[in-house]
């Protein structure tokens, strides 16, 4: 792998420059859970307005077991597919380039779109917080900006210091969820937090269950941008498995932990609307210091996935160019950082236009849709893979249990969201797959000529069975 | 003016600088090297048959 930084034009000629393997399993924790985390903070309580608190608590074990299948089912995939394109890479060497191509605009956009809402809830927190201490009226712009702009410094800068700082700022938001926990006495019901008097039957019945999966998918959606980092994790067998399935434990604990703070200090119709519904449940307490804990972990947490969707966003978008599937010139690689640095600057103003709609619901709609569409690509993915090399026939670095419960189950589970998100958003969910369909047209009648089609495959397999 | 609107203010100076020293690393870098060595990176190597070749070769060096 060539480290060094040439001198000559001839020497430059015969090197060749890479991302760098400096993480380990903490950072793909870091990765994965820094992405997801805010999900705890905000956005979940919309399934809360559509299927009352207990149709939220419902969803979100239905949909935590749709992400468990996808932490076992991409932790194979991704560990024995070491690529900065993920999912992408995947699709790319198992299912085939327009499978691959439309997989890395769903990264591209689910992670972008994640990034401007994150962006946004930092804003929405900054102008809540004025307002609380009698400054009402505050413009969230500058807070938006330069969350995205210091944010993108630092993945600019080198992915190790990037990821490091998210574990810091990840722990400090995960350990906020369990002081609220202990300040409102959560074991003890009655005495800070009421189930028993706030709690209702279901306002909506099961149908409202089923609508509160769109948004119980905030609880966890983003754990499988983990695979993003395999290109520059020291032991992908190892820090990727252990990285996303320890995440997925860690998101399940915080989920349930979530839903039943909040669920027992908020009434369910004022739950369901909140912007910021953790420090809103805070401010319900009434405790200044956990509201000032709260206010951190709520801002930390939409950092950490800020940071992280940045990080994603730029390695799939960098990985598809690489491969011709976009223009070539975001595939360079900073000589100095070791970082996808023209992609990263490029996907700056996409983050800031959509954070400057002020829309949050709508963006997190467009996340959590194209995520979805990348969730169903899964198990088709893990089928084919399983199928064109058995096991023993490639190495690989994780083998997934009960193959293929996990991937039908995934399918099962992504075709009831899809019936949810028709649900409240039929429109956004008709106009996305046009563009979907739209992307792979020009992808396959004009982008795939400019495709070098055997550079592109570069895992050393033997050739799949049936082939 | 209140700490808020300076706090905003900030995040404008501090988002241009940030973005104007990006913008300015991404044209010295972009003209101070080859683009063809900017663009030479491969996609991830194959780890687990790399590891396998290393230990066959660490296994023959034992052996020799």
């Amino acid at each position: 792998m060539a480290d060094q930084i040439a001198n000559s034009p001839e020497e430059k000629k015969e090197e060749r420059i890479s991302l760098l393997t400096v993480l380990g399993p903490a950072h793909v924790w870091a990765l994965g859970v820094g992405i997801v985390l805010v999900g705890e903070y905000m956005g979940y309580n919309f399934s809360v307005g559509k299927g009352g608190a207990l149709g939220s608590l419902i969803s979100c074990w239905f949909i935590g077991l749709l992400y468990t299948c996808v932490a076992m089912v991409d932790s194979e995939v991704s560990a024995t597919v070491a690529s900065a394109g993920g999912q992408y890479s995947q699709a790319k060497h198992i299912v085939g380039p327009l499978m691959a191509f439309n997989v890395g605009l769903y990264l591209v956009f689910a992670y972008t779109m994640l990034e401007a809402a994150d962006a946004l809830v930092v804003g929405d927190l900054m102008v809540e917080a004025a307002a609380d201490m009698g400054y009402p009226g505050l413009d969230p712009k500058p807070f938006v900006v330069f969350t995205i702009a210091i944010l993108a410094w630092l993945n600019y800068r080198g992915v190790f210091m990037t990821l490091t700082v998210n574990f810091v700022i990840t722990a400090v938001a995960f350990v906020a969820i369990f002081v609220l926990f202990f300040a409102v006495q959560g074991w003890t019901p009655g005495v800070s937090v009421h189930h028993k008097e706030l709690l209702t039957k279901l306002p909506y019945g099961w149908l409202g269950v089923v609508a509160a999966f769109q948004f119980a998918i905030w609880y966890y959606l983003g754990i499988e941008g983990t695979c993003q980092a395999a290109e520059e994790v020291r032991s992908v067998s190892r820090a990727l498995p252990l990285g996303t399935i320890t995440g997925m434990m860690t998101l399940l604990i915080a989920a349930s932990m979530t839903w039943y703070i909040t669920a027992g200090l908020l009434p369910w119709e004022y739950l369901g609307v909140s912007l910021i519904p953790q420090w809103d449940a805070a401010r319900a307490f009434g405790n200044p210091v956990v509201k000032f804990v709260m206010f951190f972990g709520t801002l930390f947490s939409a950092v950490a996935s800020a940071n992280g969707t940045i990080t994603d966003a730029a390695r799939a978008w960098f990985a598809m160019s690489r491969d011709h599937y976009l223009p070539v010139w975001f595939g360079a690689v900073h000589p100095k950082y070791r970082t996808p640095y023209r992609s990263i600057l490029f996907l700056i103003p996409v983050a800031i236009s959509f954070g400057f709609t002020g829309l949050l619901d709508q963006v997190i709609t467009f996340s959590i849709l194209s995520g979805l569409l990348g969730y169903t690509f899964m198990p088709i993915n893990m089928f084919k893979f399983r199928r064109q090399w058995p096991l023993g026939t490639i190495r690989r670095g994780y083998v997934h249990p009960f193959h293929p419960f996990p991937a039908v189950t995934l399918f099962l589970l992504c075709c009831v969201t899809y019936f949810a998100t028709y649900l409240g958003y039929g429109t956004q969910l008709l106009a996305m797959m046009t563009f979907y369909i739209a992307a792979s047209l020009w992808f396959h009648f004009h982008r795939y000529k400019y495709v070098k089609r055997g550079d592109q495959f570069q895992m050393t397999w033997p050739r799949p069975v049936g082939y | 003016m209140n700490i808020f609107q300076l706090l905003g203010i900030l995040c404008w100076i501090g988002s241009a600088i940030l973005i104007f020293w990006m913008v300015a690393d991404f044209f010295k870098t972009n003209t101070g090297y080859d683009e063809h060595y900017l663009l030479s990176s491969l996609e991830g190597h194959d780890e687990i048959s790399e590891q396998e070749r290393q230990h066959q070769v660490e296994r023959d060096e034992g052996k020799g």
